[in-house]
This record gives structure tokens, sequence and C-alpha cells, in this order.
């Protein structure tokens, strides 16, 4: 089985059963999805559908159990742990909801980070670093830990860290979740910004006003993905304001 | 790559100073025992056997036991029965000690402070077993020991003690010996390449309340004779035979012989010490003594290594999330186990160094106090921190492979 030559993204019928002992759980069931290189995707459901399993499986952290997934054409079932934490590496940025930075490395280390396991030189890190970090105006406080500055500031560390290797893929899994109104408005705008520079971003929220900047909406519920036109809303479903992992 | 890791780990271990000190503990009192069993090891035995390293393994002691007849049991005919052919028996000399006090002489010439000082009286054949290298002046003529002239040769420390110089030649001294008094005159600074026999009386002037001159302080034989006359007999012979091979052996004709002459004498009248075998005992009790203190030493590293693993496991759980994020951005298993691994490694490697350190300490006021010297082999220290590497990247391994295990899902779920 091939990928379309086009797709960046291609999901065919990934499922992923989570097990624990006898039990066993269906967070997504047949999902087919296309990402073209450039698109600004924004995945939207209720807490609990699957958002955050789907971000993991696209942002190759880790496999569908059942169906395919192409990552670049390559099929990720059929990569090593490592193969994979290359592609993570290097292709894809992550922006989580919880900023997960590392909380004794300073923000230029932080941003840092990715480019130690491509072993780039010491030198040649803090240049990228500050540079990606001069990008979301935080140049001034390169020393400073993450406890030191504001969530909307933790945030746009993390997208530099994120944008810091270059990749073709930004992954953001509710970026504006732990945002107050301001904040959140600004991290948007950055994505936007990432967006016509010519990245694909995919961006998971809970928040129908997030997701309306993207170019384009799928829905998930229940582990089910189903795509709508921009600005539909599914019958029946009210946006949740409820707290995610 | 390596460099980050170790980088890293540096970090980490100095947020967490006082955990980090406390789980090297063991690790440093490892090392530091081994580090002060070799310093002070090393120094104790050439302080213990430094005196009797030169002598060689022909030459013993013969002592009379039986203190009733102490005296005659060895009487002045038979050592001259000796010398004129035992088989096998290539020198025997008589060697009486005596305590004598004397006085130090200040700058200006003055009588200072009395001490104590062992006097050794030796006769002629004394040289043939004993080696004395003369620094200044000259030693004992055969005149000196016919006539019993009052000369005295002073090894350096012994000058140093009484006189504050070694440029001793010429001067006069005064001893006193028990009841009699000898103006004595300084012919001589020698050095001692064996050492001398003398214990007992050192033992008795340490304890006493009057300050010990160190070193050596040599008449000749004859001169204490002409003092206290001529002895009936000696309490202790210095001997050597024709070879190392045979030591034993002319050590037993020996006390056979005096036996036959002392019918009076039991089966223990006589005790033979061959110095090699001193020298053989003492290695083999410091033997066992370095033993023991490795033991400990290795207990104390493996209980050390330990701890480090315990640590690491705690702080790989502590550290789940953020093996997670790692994860997320693009570490391998293999980076993850580096990391952790130098941090076990750096931790121990600290812990080696301080442990080096601690021991180079603890040595030094040892041999100080005790005085001898202490003995720094840079290629044991060098192996120590190496060990405690080791150590570090032997107990890491674990911690190391259950932190490069982890799901990176679970671990970025982890609070
Ligand atoms: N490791 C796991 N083991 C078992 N079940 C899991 C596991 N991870 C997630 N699930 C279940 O899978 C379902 C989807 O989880 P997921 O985290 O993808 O939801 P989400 O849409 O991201 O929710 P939220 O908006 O709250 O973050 C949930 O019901 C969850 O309980
Ligand atoms: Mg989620």
């Amino acid at each position: 089985m091939t990928s379309t030559p086009t797709s960046l993204i291609s999901l065919r019928q990934a499922g992923k059963v989570y097990r624990s002992g006898r039990l066993h759980f269906e967070a997504l069931r047949e999902v087919n999805l296309e990402v073209a290189p450039g698109d600004y995707l924004a995945i939207l459901g209720p807490s609990g559908s699957g958002k955050s399993t789907l971000m993991n499986i696209i942002g190759c952290l880790d496999r569908p159990t059942s169906g395919h997934y192409f990552f670049e054409g390559h099929d990720v079932s059929e990569l090593t742990d490592d193969g994979l934490a290359m592609l993570r590496n290097r292709r894809i940025g992550f922006v989580f909801q919880s900023f997960n930075l590392l909380p004794r490395l300073d923000i230029l280390e932080n941003v840092e980070l990715p480019l130690i396991y491509q072993g780039v030189s010491r030198r040649e890190r803090r240049e990228l670093a500050l540079a990606q970090l001069e990008v979301v105006g935080l140049a001034d406080w390169r020393r400073h830990l993450p406890t030191e500055i504001s969530g909307g500031q933790k945030q746009r560390v993390a997208i530099a860290r994120a944008l810091v290797t270059r990749p073709g893929l930004l992954l953001a899994d509710e970026p504006t979740g732990n945002l107050d109104s301001r904040s959140a408005a600004d991290i948007m705008e950055v994505l936007e910004e990432i967006h016509q520079a010519g990245r694909t971003v995919i961006l998971i929220t809970h928040d129908a006003q997030v997701a309306a900047r993207a170019r384009r909406q799928v829905h998930i519920i229940d582990g089910h993905l189903t795509e709508r036109p921009v600005g539909a809303r599914p019958v029946g479903e009210r946006p949740v304001a409820e707290e995610t992992a | 790559m390596i460099l980050d890791a170790v980088r890293m780990a540096w970090r980490s271990l100095r947020t967490n100073r006082i955990r980090s000190l406390l789980t090297m503990l063991g690790i440093i009192v490892g090392i530091a025992a081994v580090i002060a069993v070799v310093s002070i090891g090393e120094g104790g035995k050439d302080a213990i056997l430094g005196q009797f390293r030169q002598i060689g393994a022909n030459q013993f002691l013969l002592e009379v036991t039986d203190r009733r007849s102490q005296s005659t049991l060895v009487t002045p005919e038979d050592l001259e029965l000796l010398r004129s052919g035992l088989d096998g028996l290539e020198a025997v000399s008589a060697l009486r000690q005596r305590l004598g006090l004397t006085h130090k002489t200040r700058p200006d010439g003055s009588k200072g402070a009395e001490s104590y000082a062992i006097i050794a009286a030796i006769d002629p054949w004394y040289t043939e077993i004993l080696e004395l290298e003369t620094i200044a002046g000259r030693q004992f003529t055969d005149s000196d020991h016919r006539q019993g002239r009052p000369v005295l040769l002073l090894s350096e420390s012994t000058a140093q003690a009484i006189f504050g110089t070694t440029e001793v030649v010429g001067r006069d001294l005064e001893l006193t010996l028990s009841n009699y008094r000898l103006q004595g005159l300084v012919v001589g600074v020698v050095r001692t390449l064996s050492g001398s026999m003398q214990s007992e009386f050192g033992q008795m002037a340490d304890s006493g309340m009057m300050e010990r001159v160190p070193g050596e302080l040599f008449i000749p034989l004859a001169t204490l004779e002409r003092l206290e006359g001529r002895p009936d007999g000696y309490a202790m012979l210095m001997a050597a035979s024709s070879g190392p091979e045979n030591t034993a052996e002319v050590a037993g004709r020996l006390s056979a012989f005096l036996r036959r002459r002392h019918p009076e004498a039991t089966e223990s009248s006589y005790r033979t010490v061959i110095i090699a075998d001193i020298l053989q005992q003492v290695d083999t009790v410091i033997g066992y003594i370095t033993a023991f203190i490795a033991v400990v030493a290795g207990i104390s590293l493996v209980v050390g290594g330990i701890g480090v693993m315990n640590i690491m496991l705690v702080s790989v759980t502590e550290r789940t999330r953020e093996i997670g994020i790692r994860r997320a951005v693009g570490a391998r298993t293999r980076d993850i186990l580096t990391q952790i691994l130098a941090e076990a490694t750096v931790l121990t490697a600290i812990g080696g160094i301080l442990g080096v350190v601690l021991g180079l300490v603890f040595s030094y006021i040892v041999t100080r106090i005790v005085g001898f010297g202490m003995v720094v082999d840079p290629r044991v220290i060098a192996l120590a921190v190496l060990f405690a590497s080791a150590v570090g990247l032997f107990f890491g391994l674990y911690p190391a492979r259950r932190a490069a295990r982890l799901d990176p899902i679970e671990a970025l779920r982890h609070e």
C-alpha cells in the first residue's frame, strides 16, 4: 500500500485500541485523513473524543494499532523507535497545551533542546535558538527560567522550540487551552504567521472559535473523524468548556 | 554528544547539591579508604621495613632469653672461638646498648636541656654486618677499638638534635652512663644504611619525662668496657652467615655451639631471629590489614553504588515528564540512556575525586602524627577515580535502561 504522493500525512483506516489488562478501549476507529503540505488544519472534538490520541499518531509519538499511517510517504508502522525519534526531531514540531518546557533549563536552552539530538554544535545551537527566540520576540528573556515568565510567553518559547529545527509540520495540541484570551489571540497570530510562511499546521482544540482560524476543520467524536466545511457546526454538539488533560 | 550529556549531568547534579553529595558518600568513603590504605600502608611499610631494608637476607640476631644467667651464656671467649671458625658464619658482633644522659648544646655553646640518648657500643665487627656510611669526619679506627678511646659517631639526626647542626666533627660531648661520665669527642657523622636494633631502651626512655634524642649515637665497645669493666657475657649478638640460603642453618649451628659450651643452658636459653623472617612477617601482617581495609572499602563502594542506583531510580521517576519531553523533541532511547548513565558516572567520578582528596588529607594527617612518610602514587589515584566512575556506570545501567524504555506518551502524561 502506498500513500497519495501529494500528501504530507495520510491516514488509512487508522485505529487505536488502548489495552490495559483485560480492558480495551477503542480511542480511534477507522480514521481516514489526508493533509497536504502547507495545509492549516484544525481537529475539533469534545474531551475524551480521541484528539490527543490522533495527534500522538500524527506526531509519530505512537503508532496506530490497525490501518496505516504514512508520513511523507513512509509507513510509520515499519519504522523503528529510533526512526520515529528521527522523524519527530527533524520533521515535526510539537506545541503542547501544558507548554512542557524543562523547568531547570533556561529559555534559550529549552529552545536548543531538539538541536542537541541532531548533533548540532553548541555554538550553532546557540545561534539558531537565539534567532528563533528573536522571531517570537523573547530574545531578551533568554536567560530566564520557565517559572519566571507568563503563560503566553511560555507558549511562545514552546513554539520557538518546535520551529528551531525548521520542521515541515507544526502540531499544536490545545496551544491556547491554558491561556487567557489575549495571550491566546497572540498565539493564534503566531500560528497564522507560521502557516503564511508555508508550513503545515495542525491545531487541536475543543474551541470552535480557535478552530475557525484554520483553513480546514475536521471533527472527531468518540474516535470517529468527519470533515465539515469551515464554519458549519454539527447538530447537537455544544462547545466544551471542560478541562483537558 | 557525550560532552553534552556530561554537561547536562553536571547541571542536574548541581541543582540537587545536597542529595548528590549524600549519594556520593559511600563512594567517597570507599575511595578515601582505598587511598588511605595505599598511602599510609606503603608509607608504614617503608617506615617499619625501611630500617631493615638494607639488611641482607643473611643476617640474624641471637638473644639470650634466660634472664638469670644472661650475663654468662655468651662469654667473650665464646666469641673468640666463634670468630676463629664456625662453618658458614661470616661475622659476629657483640652489641651493648646503654641509656645515656646528655645535654643539648645551645648555639652560644652553653649547656641546654637535658635529654636521653640511646648509646650503641659497637665492636669492630659491627660494620662488617651493618654498614655505616661516613657523612663527615671518619669512622672508628682499630686503635679506637683497641684502646677504648672516648670517641663518638653520631647520625645526622642525633647531631642535629644535640648541636643544632651536622657540622659537629671535633666537638666535645659529655655523656652520663649510669654511674660513669664520658667526655667524648665527635669524630664522625654517619648514616646507618640499616637500622640499629635498639628498641627496649627506646620505649623506656619514651615513657619518661625527658625528651629522647632521635637517631643513633655510637661509641666503641672497648670504651664502654673501660668504664664498666669487661663483662662476663653478652645478652645479644649480631651475626651474618655466608649466604642467604644457609642463614637458618648457621643460626641453628650457632645456638647449638653455645649450648655445647654452656651445659647449664636450656633448650630455650637462646633465641635466634632471622631478619628476613621478620620482614616477611611484617609484610604478611600489613598484607592482611590491607586486604581487610580493601574489603571494607569494597563493601562501601558496593553500598555506595546501590545508593547511586536508588537515587538514579528516584531521579528517573521524578523526571519522567522531562524524559517524555525529550523523547517528543527527538531524543532516541540511547540518548536517554547516555544521559542517565552520564549522570550516574559523573556523580561517582566526582565522589571518587572527593574520596581521593579526603583519603590524601587523612593520610597526610595520620602520617604526620605517626611520623612516617606518605607514599602518593598517581597511578593509584587515577585507578581509584576510574574505578569510582565504573561503579557509577555499572549501577547506573539499570536506572538508565528503565528511563530509556519509558514510553514517550506515558511519560508525557506523567504528572
Ligand atoms: N493510555 C491509555 N490507556 C487507556 N485509555 C486511554 C489512554 N489514553 C487515552 N485513553 C482514552 O482514550 C480516549 C481518548 O483520549 P484522548 O486523550 O485522545 O482524548 P482527548 O480528545 O485528547 O481529550 P481531551 O480534550 O480531554 O484532551 C479517552 O477516553 C481516554 O480515556
Ligand atoms: Mg487531549
